[in-house]
């Protein structure tokens, strides 16, 4: 049984709650962080730990933190991007739904190693029932004096703010999300000037995933080489899976980086459906390219997925299985880019939303010889061309669809019709 | 104008006031206050909404309408969303759909004649485990059963 | 400084500036629609996108800061094929309107397709629709399906005019820009924004309809409406003026005019314009020839002189006329006649000055030439006699003969100073149309509007700018500098000056201020004064 980090007490009952939270190590990490260690020591700390962003990015976070002035004549902010919204991804739900605390816990101490006294939780407006618990926790933490002024008589003052989206995808990108929070439309910033610099109302600013920040307490109280311990080299740590789709025990799976897709997939998720064939699996969340079923022998980290021509993204594992058209998917996907692109830039507007109508073409048996190229054209006047890395995010799909699954859409083309025998129907696994 | 906050949500506004530096920035907290005291976010409301925070009316729709939680147009007292991205619709978001569909006689996008429900798609929810997913106003529904279904809306009043 | 290359050719430029900036000064064109000089910088509209060694990705040229050692490559095989690739994009929702739209021939969207896009687009969808046409206010139309999301009209409104009537709505494919249910793009700078549309999403509606702009004339001039002077442009054709836009003068207008002096020439073409001069007869004024007109101005001016005196003569000057014009009263006056009353017609204040966020200014003074008038009416030290002064001595009788040069696109005299006007034994009058003034004069002299004339104008600044006619005078209209040399001749005065740009010589060798001026110096940008 591997030990786990971050879903170590999520089945304790109440743990949610402050007075059994604190019976589980709740807050020590806050009173070593602040007691003994200097906010530099912090950012070292996790530097060494290796902990990499895991909300889709992968960048080392501790390097992150690093790039924040020391003596900015603006105020610094963190935010806690909580905007979850990658198709296949939900394990920031569950996080902060059943151990918010654990969240808090990293917000603060991350908070005190960039010297930033406001923070604030972007969490999508969806979330409705992690919200209400994140708002009691938080309260929680106040009447606790974890935080406000002079949190544990260190002198550290730090406000939290729950800030909540209204419904879009894009507000999950960094400079999207500072835009949503300043009160506008979420539309993407151009970069440079870079968050760290110039980021939430002209502040230094750092913004981090939900799953980064609540591994922060952990590394602080265990140590990085303990930390170090999990995972690979280069892809330290535990990772949350989520694993949906045609699976038969969907859900997140918090296990060591580096774990074989093959395992995630039967020895965890229980194999396919019905017992029936794997066809595709996206491996990271829907902007990451889809491997095919004789693809899974891969290990789950960062640079193994990137050496397999995809990325680790965000985790989220879907799982298709033979009943899947696979044009239907892409079409599906790129409907989902078309609704979510916030229209700012050219590239991204007008070309994803005329990927999304050549793909339902094809998907409805009217597809045209020279369809395909078009699509691959299209796929390459948007990449890196766009504002921001949504336009690459939609290629994903795209790109690794027709690549290798070519013959399906083909055969789409040529016949006319899908010629899969599709199956719609409600799963309703026992 | 005829539209006003009431003494709660007045409170409610001017606490928001105090967690963000300018008066800009706390128009999407003020816009998720007015939709629930108002239910829809119409012309009138987010006229009174620019008002109350120093901004032109059309930098106020502007927002409103980018988001896909915003109700700028008239709604009914539910507003069912179906989640119909792809993990879902492995799982049968379509079925669910159609399901619905045929229940209330109305079309994706439509509202019952009484005013009582609205029927939406909507993209991924974020609950992917426990597909199909839909939501009613600000209540999740999870791992979704046509029988599930039926008894979701018979209880709703 | 830093040393880059742009398409091969070295440059140094100073450090900080974009690459767009840098490939201006080199003189290559980098393809662009949301950047614009006086607005700031979105980078949203990706056709600036260029290649620069070592940099893997294209990179967007108007936000792309230079660096020592830059090589930049505008037309590499990469950007040749992406701007094909993008412009196919802008062309998808975009409707097949080039045959009735108004900005074909100056349309940026048209120009770049033919220089660097594709004959054909591979677009076979079915388009995005929206409303066809809005009217945003008293000036604009939106043709919706047209706009290309550049974003130039509603930072306009944002950071120049600081009104906000503009904004973005809905997401992705579905954006459109609109006004707010119920509000009006309608402040006063509001044509602006349809010289900022790159595409004709943006439409006049005064211009809507009425010509291929490759038919017009352009004749670059001055604003006439207010003292600032915005730089013009007047478009015309068939000796009429289609529509007014401003020239960019970053020491006046920058790159704006306001609405009042965009849409406020229409007294140009007045169906009453004044084409021959004309002699009040029993109660009606009946039409002459230069000839006779010369001929009694010079009589009725010669028999008043020798009845009452050189003194009983007085002329005002026009705040509303080129500087050239104003020079020949005085010459008139003062060198032929030898009369010292000269003064000057100023209108009360009516106006407000309104300032606008970005600093561009309409000024309260509505006369285009006030200070240059003074100018000109003005003797080394000598405080010259005031209008009402005038006024005064002509009801009292001390002056018998005024000379009143009109001009204004509309004058409104108060009771007291139309009844005044009544009392002079003899009253010339110059104008354009029938005014207040023409009603009592006993001879009419047609002259010019701005459009029709050469001639400076001095604005608030002090700054000296040219006018150039765009249309032929009516009927035998002239300027005002011809008429009263004609009149200094007849009556004995050597007065000659072959062109307005003489006139102007002997302007800047005279008034202070004005010296070192020369009128082709002037440019189309104008000159301050010393």
């Amino acid at each position: 049984m591997e030990e786990k980090i971050l879903l170590k007490y999520i089945d304790i009952p109440d743990i949610q709650k402050m007075e059994v939270y604190q019976k589980h190590d709740g807050y020590q990490a806050v009173a070593k962080a602040l007691g003994e260690h200097k906010p530099g020591d912090i950012i070292e700390l996790v530097k060494t730990s290796g902990l990499r962003g895991r909300g889709g990015a992968g960048f080392p976070a501790g390097l992150k933190w690093s790039f924040v002035p020391k003596d900015s004549d603006k105020p610094v902010y963190l935010c806690c991007n909580a905007d979850e919204g990658e198709p296949g991804t939900f394990k920031d739900h569950l996080l902060m739904e059943k151990n918010p605390h654990q969240l808090i816990e990293g917000i603060i101490i991350s908070a005190y190693a960039v010297n930033c006294h406001q923070a604030y939780i972007y969490i999508r407006g969806e979330f409705y029932q992690p919200r209400k618990v994140l708002e009691q926790a938080i309260k929680e933490a106040y009447e606790h004096n974890y935080l406000g002024k002079d949190i544990l008589g260190q002198g550290f003052h730090l406000d939290l703010s729950l800030h909540v989206g209204a419904g879009s995808y894009i507000a999950g990108e960094e400079t999207g999300l500072l835009e949503s929070l300043e009160g506008k439309r979420a539309e993407p910033r151009l970069k440079p000037p870079f968050p760290a610099a110039v980021g939430l109302f002209k502040g230094p600013t750092v913004i981090n995933n939900v799953e980064t920040l609540s591994n922060v307490p952990h590394i602080i109280l265990r140590g990085p080489e303990w930390f170090k311990g999990f995972g690979t080299e280069k892809s330290t740590g535990t990772k949350l899976f989520g694993l949906s789709g045609h699976i038969n025990k969907p859900g997140v799976y918090e296990l060591p980086m580096g774990i074989l897709l093959k395992e995630l997939i039967y020895q965890y998720g229980g194999g396919i459906i019905g017992g029936r064939k794997l066809k595709a699996v996206i491996p990271g969340g829907s902007s990451t390219p889809v491997l095919t079923a004789d693809e899974i022998d891969v290990a789950m980290d960062f640079e193994s997925l990137q050496a397999a021509g995809t990325m680790l993204g965000s985790a989220g594992v879907i799982v298709m299985d033979e009943t899947t058209c696979m044009v239907d998917a892409l079409a599906n996907l790129t409907r989902f880019y078309a609704h979510e692109s916030c229209g700012q830039c050219t590239p991204c507007r007008e070309g994803v939303s005329w990927m999304e109508k050549i793909v339902r073409r094809i998907e409805q048996g009217k597809g045209r010889k020279g369809d395909l190229e078009l699509l691959l054209d299209i796929c390459d006047n948007i990449s890196f061309k766009t504002l921001c890395p949504m336009g690459d995010a939609a290629l994903g799909p795209v790109v690794s669809f027709i690549t290798k699954f070519r013959s399906e859409f083909e055969d789409h083309i040529v016949q006319g019709r899908c010629p899969i025998k599709k199956d719609k129907s409600i799963k309703g696994r026992g | 104008m005829a539209v006003e906050f009431s003494p709660q949500a007045e409170k409610k506004f001017e606490e928001t006031l105090e967690r963000y530096p300018n008066k800009e920035a706390v128009l999407l907290p003020v816009l998720h206050l007015a939709q629930q005291e108002f239910g829809v976010l119409s012309d009138e409301v987010l006229e009174y909404v620019a008002g109350l925070l120093a901004l032109p009316p059309s930098r106020v729709k502007s927002v409103a309408s980018f988001y896909t939680l915003f109700n700028i147009k008239e709604v009914g007292r539910y507003v069912i969303r179906v989640c119909y991205t792809l993990p879902c619709a492995l799982n049968g978001a379509e079925e669910v759909m159609e399901h619905i569909k045929k229940r209330l006689n109305i079309e994706v996008g439509e509202t019952t004649p009484d005013k009582k429900f609205t029927l939406l798609g909507c993209e991924c929810l974020g609950s992917c485990n426990t597909a199909p997913v839909m939501q009613i106003n600000d209540r999740h529904y999870e791992n979704l059963s046509l029988e599930k279904i039926d008894q979701i809306l018979d209880s709703l009043e | 400084m830093a040393k880059i290359k742009i398409d091969g050719k070295e440059l140094q430029v100073l450090d900080g500036i974009t690459i767009l900036e840098a490939s201006d000064i080199a003189g290559i064109e980098i393809p662009h629609f949301c950047y614009h000089k006086e607005l700031s910088i979105r980078g949203s509209c990706r056709m600036c996108l260029v290649e620069v060694e070592k940099m893997p990705k294209l990179v967007p040229a108007c936000s792309t800061t230079v660096k020592d050692g830059m090589n930049i490559f505008t037309r590499s095989e990469k950007v040749v094929k992406y701007r094909k690739g993008v412009l196919e994009f802008f062309l998808i929702d975009h409707p097949l309107d080039c045959p009735i739209c108004d900005q074909a021939g100056e349309c940026t969207l048209q120009d770049y397709v033919y220089n660097y896009g594709s004959a054909v687009s591979r677009f076979t969808e079915e388009k995005e629709h929206f409303q066809r046409r809005k009217e945003f206010g008293p000036h604009v139309l939106h043709y919706t399906e047209r706009c290309i999301l550049c974003g130039r009209c509603i930072r306009f409104c944002e950071e120049i005019s600081g009104t906000r009537e503009l904004a973005i709505f809905n997401r992705g494919v579905r954006c459109e820009i609109d006004v707010f249910p119920g509000k009006r793009l309608d402040n006063k700078l509001s044509g602006n924004v349809v010289d900022l549309c790159p595409v004709g999403a943006m439409i006049s509606k005064e211009f809507l309809f009425k010509s291929r702009v490759w038919w017009l004339s352009r004749t670059e001039s001055i604003c006439p409406i207010c003292s600032r002077g915005c730089n013009i442009e007047i478009d015309s054709r068939d000796n009429k003026i289609l529509r007014v836009r401003p020239r960019p003068n970053p020491e006046v207008n920058s790159y704006w005019m306001c609405d009042d002096g965009r849409f406020g020439w229409d007294f140009v073409h007045r169906e009453d314009r004044l084409t021959s001069p004309l002699e009040r007869e029993g109660g009606e004024m009946v039409p002459i020839s230069w000839a006779q007109a010369i001929r009694l101005v010079k009589e009725r001016l010669s028999q008043i002189i020798s009845n009452f005196g050189k003194e009983a003569v007085a002329a005002i000057a026009s705040p509303y006329l080129p500087n050239e014009d104003n020079y020949l009263l005085r010459v008139l006056l003062h060198s032929v006649i030898g009369s010292p009353h000269l003064a000057l017609y100023q209108p009360p204040q009516v106006g407000e000055r309104m300032v606008f966020p970005s600093g561009f200014t309409i000024e309260a003074d509505k006369t285009p030439n006030l200070s240059g008038a003074r100018d000109m009416t003005t003797t080394e030290g000598k405080e010259p006699i005031s209008y009402r002064e005038v006024l005064r001595r002509v009801a009292s009788g001390e002056i018998r003969a005024l000379y009143f040069l009109g001009g204004a696109p509309k004058i409104s005299l108060p009771v007291e100073e139309r009844e005044t006007l009544k009392k002079a034994d003899f009253l010339v009058v110059h104008d354009y149309a029938p005014s207040e003034l023409t009603e009592w004069a006993e001879v009419v002299l047609p002259s010019l509007t701005f459009a029709e004339r050469e001639g400076t104008f001095t604005n608030f600044q002090g700054r000296a700018q040219q006018l150039k006619p765009a249309l032929l005078p009516p009927g035998e209209a002239k300027p005002d500098w011809e008429i009263l040399q004609e009149i200094g001749r007849a009556m004995g005065g050597e007065v000659s000056y072959p062109s307005v740009e003489k006139v102007f010589e002997e302007v800047a060798g005279t008034i202070s201020g004005y010296k070192g001026l020369s009128y082709k110096g002037l440019g189309s940008q104008g000159k301050a004064k010393g």
